[in-house]
């Protein structure tokens, strides 16, 4: 077991015991984390800063549900990625997200992605709409599959794509523009 | 195809900058969620030189009183000593992990003015005993036969490391616990029972865990609780301990949004004692 793991499991058994102390250390050592997770799923700072501190109610309230299998940070980022898709699931489901004309051109030119920063990438993905900045994140950034994604969503496969297209495209756009 | 290779590409260096990336926390995140987790149940922590164990649950129901501000006493059965603390505890949910030493019981809580007095019974034999405050003086029962000679909640006595004073082959005697609410003194009208304190979190997402809120209490001859959403329109109403409320709007059949909720208690236990209570409630 690699010890951040163990470090983990310490943490979790202090959390469930009660601990303040660790119950602080877990938010401490995670929240970063989550937090760049929740900025990118919301559409605003207000909007992350909310999914950021729901997020981590539900962590204690269901840190006893942990198995102590696998990553606890791929358990917590799942928490908080289902948390923000349950405020996003409402908003996705306008019909006129699913309107979208065919736009097959990308962007022409290639973005120097290594001077970027992450912050300023961040700061695009909460400008798209909605659906594409979800189905980015889901897609490009998670891994998930458009049938995973169209699951999770409630939104049919080619839906998916479709914003995930679009979204690329635009994003690609205010990229080039603004650096 | 060069398309899609401007597109892997696009794609591969988006998750490198974004994968795992960090961000500052705002201010007052942790605050939020720290008093959203530490009131909702009951606890051990260390306070003057005396460690607080940890209420187990009893046939599912936790026997507490909520964490809160107020004053604290600790009486040690044998010796009667008694140690007021000041400062607020947080009671939380029982630990298995630390379920060992002395057991602390926040047995009764009084009320006078604006002041909460709150007293724990700790026994150095690990059982449970629940005490009246000082000042229901006369009346005994078998658990609390110490307290007439309870000191004043204004006078300290010694704090002390009672863990290392405990014996350890003693064991907790779960029985002894069954009796507080039945044993509150119908005479003493400023002392209440011990009343379970109902998680103030809750998820109804069928997960097993906070997924319907519920009162959980015993002995009542009258039960009548409402649940009101932050506009003020009730949600829910029961005069039935066994229904629980699982998020439903209960006038138009619509699981009501996340959010802060009031809900208001009224009961009557057999032993003629009534309280009437709000409290927040968080639907998450």
């Amino acid at each position: 077991m690699s010890q951040p793991e163990e470090r983990n499991i310490l943490l979790i058994k202090g959390c469930l015991a009660q601990n303040p102390k660790s119950q602080k250390a877990l938010f401490d050592t995670f929240a970063p984390t989550m937090y760049a997770i929740c900025y990118r799923y919301a559409k605003n700072s207000d909007q992350a800063k909310d999914l950021l501190q729901e997020g981590f109610i539900k962590v204690y309230t269901k840190l006893g549900e942990f198995k102590f299998e696998g990553s606890f940070e791929g358990w917590l980022k799942r928490i908080f990625i289902n948390h923000a898709l349950e405020y996003i699931r409402k908003e996705i489901r306008q019909p006129d997200m699913v309107n979208v004309e065919d736009s097959h051109e990308l962007s022409s030119t290639t973005i120097q992605f290594h001077e970027l920063d992450t912050q300023k990438i961040m700061a695009q993905i909460q400008k798209l709409p909605t659906g594409y900045r979800t189905v980015i994140n889901l897609f490009i950034i998670e891994g998930y599959s458009h049938k995973e994604i169209a699951e999770m969503l409630g939104i049919s496969e080619s839906t998916s794509k479709t914003q995930l297209h679009k979204g690329r495209h635009m994003l690609q756009k205010m990229l080039n523009n603004n650096f | 195809m060069e398309n899609n290779q401007h597109i892997n590409t696009f794609d591969a260096m988006l998750k490198q900058s974004l994968e795992g990336s960090q961000m500052p926390v705002p201010a007052g995140v942790w605050e939020a969620v720290g008093s959203s987790i530490g009131t909702k149940a009951i606890v051990a922590t260390k306070i003057a030189g005396l460690k607080l164990l940890i209420l187990k649950t009893l046939a599912g129901i936790v026997l507490a009183g909520g964490a809160g501000f107020g004053i604290y006493e600790l009486v040690k059965t044998n010796t009667n000593e008694t140690v007021k603390i000041d400062q607020p505890i947080i009671v939380n949910q029982s630990s298995p992990l630390e379920m060992a030493i002395d057991t602390v019981f926040p047995a009764q809580i009084s009320e006078s003015d604006n002041t909460v007095t709150r007293k724990f019974v700790l026994n150095e034999d690990s059982m449970i005993t629940y005490s009246k405050t000082e000042t229901s003086g006369a009346k005994e029962s078998e658990n609390s036969n110490f307290d007439n000679n309870v000191p004043k909640a204004t006078e300290v006595a010694v704090p002390k490391p009672l863990i290392e004073t405990k014996a350890p082959e003693k064991q907790v005697e779960p029985n002894k616990v069954a009796e507080p609410t039945k044993e509150a003194p119908k005479t003493e009208p400023i002392v209440t029972p011990a009343f379970p304190e109902p998680p103030n979190v809750f998820t109804p997402d069928g997960d097993g865990i906070n997924d319907c809120f519920k009162i959980e209490v015993e002995n009542e001859k009258m039960f009548f609780l409402q649940i009101f959403s932050s506009e003020g329109k009730k949600v829910f109403e029961t005069t039935d301990k066994n229904n629980c409320w699982n998020g439903v709007n209960m006038n138009t059949g619509e699981l009501c949004k996340k959010g802060l909720y009031t809900y208001k208690l009224l009961y009557e236990l057999n032993t003629g004692f009534k309280k009437k209570e709000s409290r927040w409630l968080t639907l998450l």
